[in-house]
């Protein structure tokens, strides 16, 4: 078999993972439904109360939200005092469900008991991997902002703002790149991690660094995201044409963006295991 | 007489200009860079009888007797100007033009002349605007406002360097070479209350017509293809107001978009020139440069024809375009996106209005009569510009769009080439709505009252219906004999609760709502905090609307407009909800990417 061959099929089964996997992206997208529903809660009371008695306009107008903000206080304070504690608990979640993938995905097992003895067994290691991994995105960010408005830039002083949207445009170009890089690392090292089940994974972390250079991992890696972004591209274009709640639109796009989650670790692990093999 | 000397209010940092406004140290010239402060002076002065009046000048503080101040200065003849008379002066003088002001200045190769030449103030003769015997009106250069001026007629001559394209109010009469290094460009224009120009060596322009009138467009190449935009938005503009008001009557109209280093010169107003503000970073969904364009534009009827006193009145130009600008814009752009457009986001005018207006801590610190600078903190804007905005909107849907367009065109017609004061405005919707409005008989001094000199808001919420069945009386009722307990007959007596929030008082239409199908609407007066208005029918009200065409826009709160008494999630809400749900649930799984 050629290695182009080996590559596609292992994206194929990526996905065909995915998609089999109903139980995990069921829950997946129940959490999501769930957390949102939490987040919305208060504001969807503050609607109601503001409104239930009231005759409302057919359309969302701005002057219909703006006029619920400015007339209750409680709006923003609400929103600013929930959303962190809410981000926080669901960055949680997400670091247990990724042990529980993988663990799935390794075991070839989507059971419920799988994916949460996954969760379990790799939290605190896929924890301290999101500390790293936060913190040179934070790295990344602080370096770019310094990038981009590096030098004295008064407006009064630069004859156009073409060299700063040039500047803005390589860096956000360098930063996507960055990104990118950081984000296989991080995926790459999971597996590793669930293969190998190191108590602490400094030497794989260095390994992986190279490891990631190999062009299947990065061309698996970045199919995986064209195929991810050309299904929601098709699902919008059908959406348009066709009479669909807005709801159910977000679900589909939302499920598209968990099976990807799943399609890449699975593709990553069953190319890992093929370099192994090799 | 009185003189502006605009450019003195850059001369020192104790200027009435500076002191009642710190800028940025970015705009303050920097001592590093050697002496940027501005001035201008009168070196030598003489009338037509040959008298030299250059030593009867001195600096006068009409406004606050700040002595530093020297942004007026006064000149006693030595022959007096009976009635019907008329002085020639002649007068040399000197300025130096500022690095970046506010609103003029040069920075690098691009210089714009505004308020750069001694400028005579406005004699206004008795019983002209509020002028009870006949006086100077010249107040000094403040931080906060604009200017003033009489009507005249100009031919200006500048000579600049080959390079330098030159942007002017009026039209280019004759451009000729003075040597081998400089070329002398003149304009001149009739009937216009100031007179600015602009020059760079990097100036493109593009022109365009509207009718006979000459559109240039002056720009860095750089951003050059923003012209479509502009061309575009300002023929719409000007067809709009040609046909509601008038033609606008010159045979030029210059529009400057500035570079960036230039921007302090941008989104302004000059008679026949107009400077606005774009970047070429900017998507087609943001309309800066159609909404800056058609705002300084519509300034030529609301500043420049009909020439009112930017300083002591400021909401009769700003406001008035603002409310201009919405009309026009949200008739190009659509009511809904005329502002912004942008990734699913839209912002209309009206909404932007009314953010801009009821968000501001001052929106109830002044009335709009006040001077320019005696606005405190941020009030002038949200009060000059939005609030007028608003009351005008709000005039406009209560007596209708015709006749409000009818006042419109008798107030430009009447006063175009004057400088009315408010009254003159107040007379003309008076006159026309007592004439034409059956609904409002005394005219609209009522509304004036409330909106022009007070400060109050508006806000009517209907609070709450009630209904109750009526019952027989009971005891002894036609009779002494017999008692007979009450009984339910089939009339209902029912109550409407509508609540006064706020300050001002408007007559409102109510629709009520019965539960046998009946609708009944009538007009109301609720002065009070509290009103109940009681009706007895054979039926529960179910529903009530004040207001239900959305005529008083000034309303604060138009979600509270109207009561039910079953409580229900309208379509509003669900589609609400489920667009809340979809963007948290998004946002969720975004940051789940991230890691």
């Amino acid at each position: 078999m050629s290695n182009r061959n080996t590559t596609l099929s292992i994206i194929t089964l990526g996905w065909k993972t995915a998609l089999g996997s109903w139980q995990i992206w069921t829950l997946l997208l129940l959490v999501n439904f769930l957390f949102a529903k939490l987040i919305s809660a208060p504001f969807v009371s503050l609607i109601d109360s503001a409104s239930m008695n009231r005759v409302m306009p057919s359309r969302v107008s701005l002057t219909y939200i703006y006029d619920l903000i400015q007339n209750d206080q409680n709006f923003s304070s609400h929103l600013l005092s929930i959303l962190p504690i809410t981000i926080g608990a669901y960055l949680l979640w997400t670091i247990f469900s990724t042990g529980g993938i993988i663990n799935s995905i390794i075991h070839n097992d989507s059971k419920l008991s799988t994916f949460l003895s996954g969760g379990l067994k790799y939290f605190f290691r896929f924890l301290r991997l999101t500390i790293y991994m936060l913190f040179l995105l934070g790295l990344a960010g602080i370096i770019s902002y310094k990038v981009v408005t590096a030098g004295e830039i008064n407006i009064f002083q630069i004859d156009s703002e073409d060299f700063l949207i040039k500047r803005t445009i390589w860096v956000s170009i360098c930063l996507a790149i960055v990104y990118t890089l950081l984000k296989l690392w991080n995926d790459w090292l999971k597996i590793t991690i669930t293969r190998q089940d190191p108590r602490f994974f400094f030497k794989q972390a260095i390994n992986s660094i190279t490891q990631i250079l190999n062009i299947r991992i990065l061309g698996v890696f970045l199919v995986n995201i064209v195929i991810a972004l050309g299904l929601i591209l098709l699902f919008r274009t059908i959406g348009r044409s066709i009479p669909i709640s807005a709801i159910l639109i977000t679900q589909v796009i939302i499920l598209i963006r968990l099976w990807y989650k799943i399609a890449n670790l699975s593709s990553l692990n069953n190319l890992n295991s093929a370099l192994n093999r090799a | 007489m009185l003189f502006h000397m605009y450019y003195n209010a850059f001369k020192n940092t104790n200027s009435t200009f500076f002191l009642e406004n710190e800028f940025p140290e970015s705009l303050r010239p920097s001592s590093d860079d050697g002496c940027q402060w501005s001035y201008s002076e009168i070196t030598a002065i003489s009338d037509n009888y040959g008298n030299d009046l250059t030593p009867l000048t001195s600096y006068v503080q009409p406004d606050d007797d700040n002595i530093e101040d020297q942004s007026v200065l006064r000149l006693d003849l030595i022959t007096p100007v009976n009635p019907g008379e008329s002085i020639t002066l002649s007068f040399d003088w000197n300025a130096a033009i500022p690095n970046i002001m506010p609103r003029t200045g040069y920075n690098k190769e691009y210089y714009f002349f505004a308020q750069w030449f001694p400028k005579l103030g406005v004699y206004e003769t008795a019983g002209m605007r509020y002028a009870e015997k006949s006086t100077w009106n010249c107040h000094q250069y403040h931080a906060n406002g604009e200017y003033y001026s009489d009507f005249a007629d100009y031919k200006v001559s500048m000579t600049v360097p080959n390079s330098y394209t030159v942007a002017s109010s009026g039209q280019l009469k004759s451009k000729h070479a003075v040597d081998s290094q400089m070329t002398t460009w003149t304009f001149d224009c009739d009937s216009i209350i100031d007179f600015t120009w602009a020059t760079s060596p990097h100036f493109t322009l593009q022109q365009d017509k509207y009718k006979d009138t000459d559109i240039l467009f002056y720009t860095y190449p750089y951003k050059a293809d923003v012209s479509s935009r502009y061309f575009r938005a300002i023929k719409y503009c000007m067809q709009y107001l040609d046909e509601k008001l008038g033609d606008y009557p010159y045979p030029t109209l210059s529009i400057v978009d500035p570079p960036i280093h230039g921007l302090f010169t941008g989104g302004m107003e000059y008679p026949t020139l107009v400077t606005s503000i774009s970047f070429n970073f900017f998507p087609e969904g943001f309309r800066t440069p159609e909404t800056l364009v058609m705002h300084e534009f519509i300034h030529q009827y609301f500043m420049q024809m009909v020439a009112t006193h930017e300083v002591e009145e400021a909401w009769m130009d700003e406001g008035f375009t603002t409310y201009w600008e919405g009309r026009i814009l949200d008739d190009f752009l659509g009511e809904s996106s005329s502002m912004v457009d942008f990734a699913g986001f839209n912002i209309g005018t009206k909404e932007y209005n009314r953010f801009e207006f009821l968000n501001s801590e001052y929106n109830k610190s002044a009335p709009i009569t006040d001077k320019s600078y005696e606005f405190e903190g941020a009030a002038y804007g949200p009060i000059s510009y939005n609030k007028t905005a608003l009351w005008l909107q709000t005039l406009e849907r209560m007596i209708g769009l015709e006749l409000m367009d009818d006042i419109w065109r008798t107030y430009f017609r009447k006063w175009k080439f004057k400088h009315p004061c408010r009254q003159d405005f107040i007379d003309v919707v008076n006159e026309l709505v007592k004439l034409k409005s059956s609904d409002f008989p005394d005219g609209m001094d009522w509304y004036f009252d409330q909106v022009i000199y007070g400060t109050g808001l508006c806000d009517y919420a209907i609070t709450n219906i009630s209904n109750e069945v009526i019952s027989t009386e009971a005891g002894f009722i036609d009779n002494d004999v017999d008692c007979e307990n009450s009984t339910e007959t089939d009339q209902v007596k029912s109550t409407v609760t509508i609540r006064k929030l706020e300050e001002i008082i408007v007559p409102q239409r109510l629709k009520i709502y019965f539960n046998n199908g009946e609708i009944l609407t009538e007009e109301i007066l609720a002065k009070n905090e509290y009103t109940e208005l009681t009706y007895t029918s054979d039926s529960e009200i179910t529903k009530a609307i004040i207001d239900p065409d959305t005529l008083i826009y000034i309303d604060s709160n138009l979600l509270n407009n109207s009561f039910t008494t079953e409580q229900h999630s309208s379509e509003a809400n669900s589609t609400m909800t489920s667009w809340l749900l979809g963007k948290f649930q998004n946002a969720l799984e975004f940051i789940s990417l991230l890691i």
